[in-house]
């Protein structure tokens, strides 16, 4: 077959999906449902750019403005770049994920076989050579245990990234639902009107995270200068 | 600092409150409950029994600015000790939550250990004020 479809690949991967809930296998369905957000997440960016494509071409032939150019002009490059932004997060998260397992891995098998040597050796202050003490295990187990805590924690930590690209998408798929629901008043002939919301009504809601490059100017760049401007304040 | 103190997470994306319970699990704070936002945090705060309030900024119904000026403007709730745990990071969001009587202040994504510092600054200057 030269190419698969997009129908195809959901079908595969909701195959997979039904078959991993059958059998129980937990890490098979985290991934089948992965798979199914990533295929979900590359729609969406597809169908911005194209939304993107089609309003050019409606701005060029017909005068219409206001709403509809600021969208065009402002919301949808930064759309753009926060869908990026997600696939950045993701990786990056994916990557610590992986990076923690490939540490913590060799370390739980090196004590395993620790174990094991210790108890073919049956005896508990053997010291002979290949053999493994019960002081020795004893002291395996208290350092690597902090090392497998330490990677198990920074496992716990990466997946804060469901929550800050949550935040993201939800923003763009507003946006992709205003901008269908203007395009749809425009072609119907009614009377578009400007947005109300001030910047005190966005910031009080929350604009969810700063996108980098473009937000620099008035937001903090880590803890550290959260710490810098409450320290200012008294906090 | 009262290690059995009861903890409030408010933030609706499930997964972060997961997150910072067991960040405070970790750091012997085991007594702790959830909410997904302020319109549903704020009837937990007034039934009582919550020492320490970590909220969300951009959540749906009330966002964590107005859950923390409802605290503050409550004679049963202000002395709650409030932090922030949020991607908000407008530093006029900041001078907001600064206003409004915030005690602590934390920008996603954190680390384990900032949590740390934070709570344990916090209950310091709570604790030396009385």
């Amino acid at each position: 077959m030269a190419e698969e479809t997009d129908k195809e690949r959901r079908l595969f991967h909701a195959h997979e999906l039904v078959a991993a809930i059958e059998g129980s296998d937990d890490a098979a369905e985290a991934q089948a449902l992965e798979a199914l957000y990533g295929l979900h997440e590359t729609a969406l960016y597809s169908d911005l750019n194209r939304i993107a494509a089609e309003l050019k071409k409606v701005l060029t032939s017909v005068p219409i403005g206001g709403e509809l150019s600021r969208i065009a002009q402002s919301e949808l490059p930064d759309a753009q770049q926060r869908l990026q932004q997600v696939l950045d997060l993701t990786e990056a998260a994916a990557n610590t994920s992986l990076n923690a397992v490939e540490q913590a891995l060799p370390v739980v098998k090196s004590l395993a076989a620790a174990a094991k040597r210790f108890a073919e050796g049956g005896s508990a202050a053997s010291s002979s050579p290949g053999e493994t003490s019960l002081p020795q295990l004893l002291g395996m187990i208290v350092v690597e245990s902090e090392v497998i805590e330490k990677c198990l924690s920074d496992v716990l930590l990466a997946q804060g990234f469901q929550d800050i690209t949550g935040q993201i998408i939800r923003r763009v798929a507003g946006l992709v639902a205003e901008l269908e629901n203007l395009l749809s008043r425009y072609s119907d002939g009614q009377p578009v009107a400007k947005s109300t919301a001030t910047d005190q009504d966005r910031l009080h809601r929350g604009t969810g995270p700063a996108l980098p490059g473009r937000d620099d100017a008035r937001t903090v760049r880590g803890q550290k200068d959260v710490d810098d401007l409450l320290g200012q304040l008294g906090i | 600092m009262n290690k059995d103190m009861k903890v409030l997470i408010v933030d609706d994306f499930s997964t972060m409150r997961r997150i910072i319970k067991n960040l405070l699990r970790e750091l012997g704070f085991t007594n702790s409950i959830e909410a997904d936002d302020g319109a549903t945090a704020l009837p937990i705060l007034k039934s009582g029994g919550v020492d320490f309030l970590i909220t969300d900024w951009n959540m749906p119904n009330m966002p964590g600015i107005e859950l923390l000026r409802q605290v503050r403007s409550d004679e049963a709730l202000k002395h709650i000790p409030v932090m922030m745990v949020t991607a908000e990071a407008s530093r006029e969001q900041i001078v907001q939550a600064a206003g409004a009587g915030v005690n602590g202040y934390i920008v996603k994504p954190f680390t384990a250990q900032v949590l740390q510092e934070k709570i344990e600054q916090i209950f310091e200057r709570v604790e030396s004020a009385g």
